[in-house]
């Protein structure tokens, strides 16, 4: 797998050292090896350090962690990581709206070919409105009880259910979460699992796209 | 430290690893050519040809006949037997022997199926002693000369062929084929979105290729010389030049199959359209004069006919370059239109 850095840093006047490109992408260990007996995600690395090879300012990366496991998405992110702070720009294509959160600084949002939304992860979170998630499954209930009957609160503005588990959406202050609460006990709910959670990118993505379904 | 790297140096060294770390490829290009020399050189390799078989029925039981049995007994030129007539016939029907000569008072009786090639020899050559013994006296004095030296044997006009027709396929199969593999695999997008120089990389084909070549140019002509005792009459020079030429118009021929095709599949198929009527037309196992005349011009204008016209005609007739302009404007011609439509068409993705 050296070779193929060698060889492709060969096509370069400057740059860095092959060396350094290997320990950059994290494949010291590696460099022996034949490049078809390596995982998916050292492949990804390798086809990385081939494009770090000529030093670029600028970094077009599509899909680079899809089909990847966790460990190898965190080694990839890293190397990434470093390639920003070094001071690189790097245009990032991506379907984990995780990875989209934690790498970039701006995020335009596609569908249908469109660009539909565009900000700062923050923005784009924020964009949502002023909301929390509140989660659980209903372990037993009295007979005859309606999911309708919770949004009796104020603070309480939408109630879901997905696959057995309920999803609730209050605005984000802590008072909120209490009337939750408050209206579970005194339908005589017994919550299992209940957590709460802050909007992110993919509740965005849904928001967003879902949407722009209905306006088709 | 940064050390500088040549990315000629590199390339051609991506070709030669890619070559040497595939066992199969190996094998097509140096371990089959020479069994194939193997196999054929045995099947067809000089051997003394066998003396005709006779029988031989005493008709008569007299003094003459005896000494004309005993005639043929020691002729050197044939194989005689004395057999009882039935058996005599018997051996004829299921081809044991060749001819039945029967001998009597009034001389000889031939008995031989004619359709079977080697009995009118037979017949012929007891009929020579027999005569020769009864006091024929041949009125044309004539000397006879076996010929088998090296150089005049099936092998021998079999070799060069088979090096010609071994320079064809790694020509085809090293570029046009590697070039689609490399197309397929996404590694020639790779190599197009980087500052590389293009005639570096079909310059380091052109060095892997030139390498090789030598290498099975050498093994091939060491196997025949040691195996067959093959040698070049002509100049080992002009043959490597030749060779060059060859693999050049070669890659050039592959280089346009390489250009564009995406799929593996359709490679191969315009591989072997391209080179299965060569083997059966150009000369490679058996002359291509056996073919009716008006085809021998078109079959001379094919590129593996001038390679391997013009390689015999060094490693069996000692032939010069001048005397090869014919086959060597053919490969030229070849080699410089499939170079020039190829960079024209050529597509990186």
């Amino acid at each position: 797998m050296r070779e193929v850095v060698r060889l492709f840093r060969s096509f370069y006047q400057g740059g860095k050292d092959v060396e350094e490109l290997i320990r950059l992408v994290h494949l010291e260990a590696e460099a022996e090896q034949k490049f078809h007996t390596l995982s998916g995600g050292q492949k990804q690395r390798v086809a990385l350090a081939t494009a770090l090879a000529g030093a670029p300012d600028l970094l077009f990366l599509d899909e680079p962690t899809t089909g990847l496991d966790p460990r190898a998405r965190q080694t990839l992110w890293k190397v990434v990581e470093q390639f920003r702070e070094d001071g690189g720009t790097i245009v990032l294509t991506t379907h984990y709206m995780d990875e989209a959160a934690i790498l970039c600084d701006e995020i335009a949002v596609m569908d249908l070919g469109q660009i539909i939304a565009r900000g700062t992860p923050r923005s784009l979170v924020d964009s949502l409105g002023d909301v929390q998630f509140v989660e659980f499954e209903v372990g037993s209930a009295p007979p005859g009880f309606e999911l309708a009957q919770l949004q009796i609160e104020p603070a309480i503005q939408k109630v879901e259910e997905r696959r057995g588990r309920i999803r609730v959406t209050i605005d984000r202050a802590l008072t909120a979460l209490a009337a939750v609460i408050e209206a579970l006990e005194k339908a005589q709910i017994v919550p299992i699992g209940l957590s709460t959670h802050q909007a992110t990118l993919d509740d965005v993505f849904l928001h967003l796209t879902g949407k722009q379904l209905v306006d088709d | 430290m940064t050390e500088r790297l040549n990315p000629l140096a590199q390339l051609v060294l991506a070709r030669l690893r890619e070559f040497w770390r595939e066992p199969g490829i190996v094998f097509w290009v140096f371990g089959f050519p020479l069994l194939m020399a193997l196999g054929l050189g045995l099947a067809f390799r000089s051997k003394t040809p066998a003396r005709p078989l006779v029988a031989v029925v005493l008709v008569d039981d007299s003094a003459s006949v005896a000494k004309l049995s005993e005639t043929l007994g020691r002729a050197p030129e044939l194989q005689a037997r004395v057999l009882p007539a039935d058996e005599a016939f018997r051996a004829l029907t299921r081809a044991k022997v060749d001819v039945v000569v029967e001998l009597s008072n009034q001389g000889a009786h031939y008995r031989f199926d004619p359709t079977q090639d080697k009995s009118p020899i037979a017949k012929m050559v007891v009929d020579g002693v027999l005569q020769r013994a009864s006091g024929r006296i041949d009125p044309l004095s004539s000397r006879e000369d076996v010929v088998s030296e090296p150089g005049a044997r099936y092998i021998d006009f079999l070799m060069p062929g088979l090096i010609a027709m071994n320079v064809m396929g790694s020509s085809m199969w090293g570029v046009g084929y590697n070039l689609v593999v490399a197309r397929k695999r996404k590694l020639l997008r790779r190599y197009a979105v980087t500052p590389m120089r293009r005639s570096h990389f079909l310059l380091s084909y052109f060095f892997s290729r030139a390498l090789f070549l030598v290498l099975e140019l050498g093994v091939l002509l060491g196997f025949g010389k040691l195996i067959f005792g093959c040698t070049i009459q002509g100049h080992l020079t002009t043959f490597l030049l030749i060779g060059f030429l060859g693999a050049g118009a070669f890659a050039g021929i592959s280089l346009l199959i390489g250009a564009r095709i995406q799929n593996t599949e359709a490679a191969n198929g315009w591989m072997n359209l391209l080179q299965l009527p060569m083997w059966v037309l150009s000369g490679t196992f058996f002359s291509y004069e056996r073919f009716p005349a008006f085809l021998h011009l078109p079959i001379e204008l094919l590129p593996l006919t001038a390679l391997v016209n013009a390689m015999r005609a060094v490693f069996n007739d000692g032939a010069g370059l001048l005397q090869l302009g014919f086959p060597l404007a053919v490969l030229a011609v070849w080699g410089g239109a499939g170079f020039a439509l190829a960079l024209k068409w050529f597509r990186w993705q």
